[in-house]
């Protein structure tokens, strides 16, 4: 696979080769983007009709590159005349800064040729090409090059301008230039992307939303947000160098949305720079200890999304929470449903669960009291719409054919769930960890009815409701000959008997018996499950397991996080350190940034981890991983008004010191060592 | 047709709590057409929804020609789905006007309960369903 490189703010972002170049393509998502459009698929830079190659590269942040380039194919020394730097941001619109470097001792005469283009293609028909159905307009204007799409009142433009004198042409732009020795020649390059709406102003503006943020202010808030994370000091450098980088990550993915003036944040580059109900729930239950300001800035715009009326196309129900938000011209013409879409079964329960989590470390029971309406629709529809069958278990079934998603879970890939043999179980569909959140989500929304809604009998009633539920989970569920829980319930009431990671997630809602704990953890780390790095979506010796199967066997950060946080709360302790450790040990190949997913190859087969080959990074769930990780490490565990610390930390990773965490305490500390140091 | 978008707008004071209590703003319906803007004022507070047909500033502009509101309020199209593609715009200094705006809107005609699809695609499920009642009453008839 070619190296891309990537810069990007909030849901603006530019992926380009390892020299800096945007080769067309239909179906890579190369180029670049805002708010699901591709606003330049083309721009190429040559020097006398020549590609440049890069000598180095330099992510400088995750808004800013500077590529060092000389022309010509690599030979075994280089010994260019010219060479060419090209410093590039990203802070509301895309800036190049072009410096062509004259290294010889006379003048040199060239020809500096930026090819430039757009698409104008949805990130939709990225996936899926289709030719477009208007064609682009290039507009050739006074010291800059003007792109439009526009489709009905769907109008877009790209508009591209030098600082230097060029020839612009409707391919780009052509700089004769002369470079006296020793010298240097450079233009700015600037792009600037517009989404036109009321009055031909584009929205931003009309909505008042903040545009663009330099990369000073970029650079500050950075530093701000580092600051008001708490510190680490450790001894074992991969952890160290995945926190740092999680946080920046964390920090890029930040984005204001068009519904909400405040910052969420997107579920992962390329494909995911948007509002993901389940995603941006999940990285926030992980980065809760260190970033809880994230929670009531996703919890507020999912509630104001809360379906509220029965929409087949958009699989929408009163109460369901949404899954993804769409900007792009697919939601606007209704060829895609995400204006928003809501065919997900777990966000509406993960709503209450985060709401609940928020609540136990930064004791703000304001939020929770102004969100009793949407929490409270939220537990009904757990029990109404979600319990398509009336049999007491959420089901999914989408309603929308054509577009819409048929696993309606975190493994919403179409082949995901199946039987122990492989067939495909018919629909509706009942996941186990479905069930799981449900019966979190219950016992959550006791807690807040009987703290914060002054609703007692109403506690009383979802808790009789999630013993029952238990009861009848641990019922149906269990595989008896294979003493694990089923990876779903088919519509029958039949057991879909795959064994897979989803039964990690059932530790950590606690629906699992106590006398099956075991029996699950034993499971997770066995080595039908555990690879060496993580748990396996799906055990080997099923089917359709698939090493490098999207759910069907690739190992996925974000699942062992949960699954790690599962092992802790039933008192699984070594079992957790081993997968903290597997999943650190992991990420030391990728920088300490987590992909979206690897292989699931044994760890002694491959003594690296393979990444899955179009896996998201960052990805904010990943990215909230080694978070989560360092939580079950240290033991961190709001009580009341304090933090229960009760570390366990993998052997061989010595001290670990985590400083200021903030919470309903104020600002603590945390210490753990590994018991052999 | 601008019958049933009056008789609409002027049902939707009479709804009740269709949006959150915690939820409130001013909202201009403008419905341009080459000569002639009609105006509504719908003001959301405490879970209500009040209509009237001033014409005052507001926290949020909502501009779009009379045909498409028609198509709103017969459920054809979804508001959100409708600004994205530029039919209709926003103007205002709260966008989540915008989400509180099309809750007021029905669901397309011919939605049905997706509990009766989805019993109809499990022909099955009832006898099961019967099962696991029997059973769990027998369980909980043992533990009582």
């Amino acid at each position: 696979m070619k190296e891309t490189v990537s810069i990007l703010d909030g849901n603006t972002f530019l992926v380009s080769d390892g020299r800096g170049d945007v080769d067309p393509s239909p179906s890579v998502p190369t180029g670049l983007f805002s708010y699901d459009t591709r606003f330049l698929s083309t721009w190429q830079l040559t020097l006398d009709g020549e590609r440049l190659h890069a000598l180095s590269v330099d992510d400088i942040q995750y808004f800013e590159t500077r590529f060092f380039l000389v022309p010509g194919e690599p030979t075994h020394y280089v010994d260019a005349k010219v060479s060419v730097i090209r410093h590039r941001t990203i802070g509301g619109s895309f800036v190049e800064d072009l410096a062509v470097l004259n290294h010889a001792g006379e003048e040199v005469e060239l020809t500096v040729r930026v090819a430039m283009g757009s698409d104008f293609a949805d990130l939709f028909e990225i996936k899926n090409p289709q030719a477009k159905r208007v064609p682009v307009a290039v507009i050739v204007e006074e010291g800059q090059l003007r792109l439009r799409y526009q489709r009905d009142n769907f109008h877009r433009e790209t508009v591209i301008s030098t600082t230097a004198p060029a020839r612009i042409d409707p391919g780009g732009m052509t700089f004769q230039i002369r470079i006296p020795a020793e010298g240097e020649w450079r233009t700015k390059l600037h792009v600037r992307t517009f989404v036109l709406g009321a009055e031909g102003r584009d929205f931003r503006d009309t909505l008042k939303l903040r545009h663009a943020r330099s990369p000073d202010e970029l650079r500050h808030e950075l530093r701000c947000w580092a600051a008001a994370a708490p510190t680490l000091n450790c001894e074992y450098p991969p952890l160290a160098t995945a926190y740092r980088r999680s946080l920046t990550d964390l920090a890029a993915l930040r984005y204001t949305s068009i519904t909400e003036a405040m910052e969420l944040v997107a579920a992962g580059l390329p494909w995911f720079m948007t509002l993901f109900g389940r995603d941006s729930m999940f990285t926030c239950l992980q980065a809760m200890p260190f970033t809880p300001q994230l929670a009531p800035n996703t919890l507020g715009p999912l509630a104001y999304g809360q379906g509220n009326r029965c929409h087949d196309f958009r699989d929408e129900e009163p109460g369901k929470i949404l899954h993804e938000l769409r900007y792009g011209e697919s939601a606007g013409f209704e060829e895609q449903p995400h204006s928003p879409y809501y065919g997900a079964a777990d966000t509406t329960p993960l709503f209450v669960i985060l709401l609940d989590e928020y609540e136990r470390w930064t004791g703000d029971t304001t939020l929770v009291r102004a969100l009793e309406l949407e929490a409270r629709a939220a537990l009904e529809w757990i029990d109404s719409y979600g319990d398509l069958l009336d049999t007491g278990y959420i089901w999914y079934q989408t309603r929308n054919p054509v577009s819409g998603l048929v696993n309606q879970c975190w493994k919403d890939s179409p082949e995901s769930v199946s039987y122990r043999d492989g067939r495909l179980p018919p629909f509706p569909r009942a996941t186990c960890e479905l069930q799981g959140y449900a019966y979190d989500a219950k016992i959550r929304g006791a807690r807040l009815a009987r703290l914060c809604w002054g609703d007692p009998a109403y506690a009383d009633r979802l808790e009789r409701e999630a013993a029952e539920l238990k009861v009848r989970f641990n019922q149906d569920f269990w595989v008896a000959d294979g003493e694990y829980y089923a990876l779903a319930l088919d519509a029958d009431g039949g057991q879909v008997d795959a064994l897979s990671s989803n039964i990690g997630h059932l530790l950590w809602s606690g629906i699992v018996d106590e006398s099956r704990a075991a029996k699950v953890a034993e499971h997770l780390l066995s080595r039908r499950l555990f690879s060496g790095w993580g748990v396996r979506t799906l055990a080997t010796g099923c089917a359709r397991y698939n090493p490098l199967g999207y759910h069907v066997g690739t190992v996925w950060p974000f699942d062992n996080s949960i699954i790690a946080w599962g092992l802790w709360r039933y008192g699984f302790r070594r079992e957790a350190a081993t997968i903290c450790q597997g999943m650190l040990d992991a990420a030391n190949y990728f920088n300490g940034r987590l992909p979206e997913a690897f292989a699931g190859y044994d760890r002694s087969r491959t003594l690296y981890p393979v990444e899955y080959p179009t896996a998201c990074s960052p990805q904010a769930w990943s990215a909230g991983t080694p978070l989560l990780l360092l939580r079950v490490m240290l033991g961190l565990q709001p009580e009341g008004e304090h933090l229960i610390i009760d570390p366990a930390v993998p052997d061989g990773m010595g001290r670990i010191e985590l400083l200021d965490i903030p919470g309903r305490w104020g600002r603590t500390d945390a210490l753990g060592r590994s018991r052999s140091d | 047709m601008g019958g049933e978008r009056e008789a609409f707008l002027l049902s939707l004071g009479t709804r009740g709590s269709i949006v959150p209590p915690h939820l409130r703003g001013t909202l201009r319906i403008d419905l341009v057409t080459a000569d002639h803007v009609e105006q509504w004022f719908v003001e959301i507070a405490a879970g209500n929804v009040t209509v009237n047909r001033e014409s005052r500033p507001a926290d949020g502009v909502f501009t779009t020609t009379p045909e498409l509101f028609d198509r709103l309020v017969r459920g054809e199209t979804p508001a959100t789905a409708a600004l994205l593609r530029n039919e209709a715009t926003f103007a205002g200094t709260d966008p989540r006007l915008i989400l509180a705006f099309q809750r007021l809107f029905p669901a397309p005609a011919g939605a049905e309960d997706p509990r009766s699809v989805a019993r109809r695609h499990a022909p099955h499920g009832a006898a099961w369903r019967e099962r696991l009642r029997a059973t769990l009453d027998r369980k909980s008839a043992g533990s009582s």
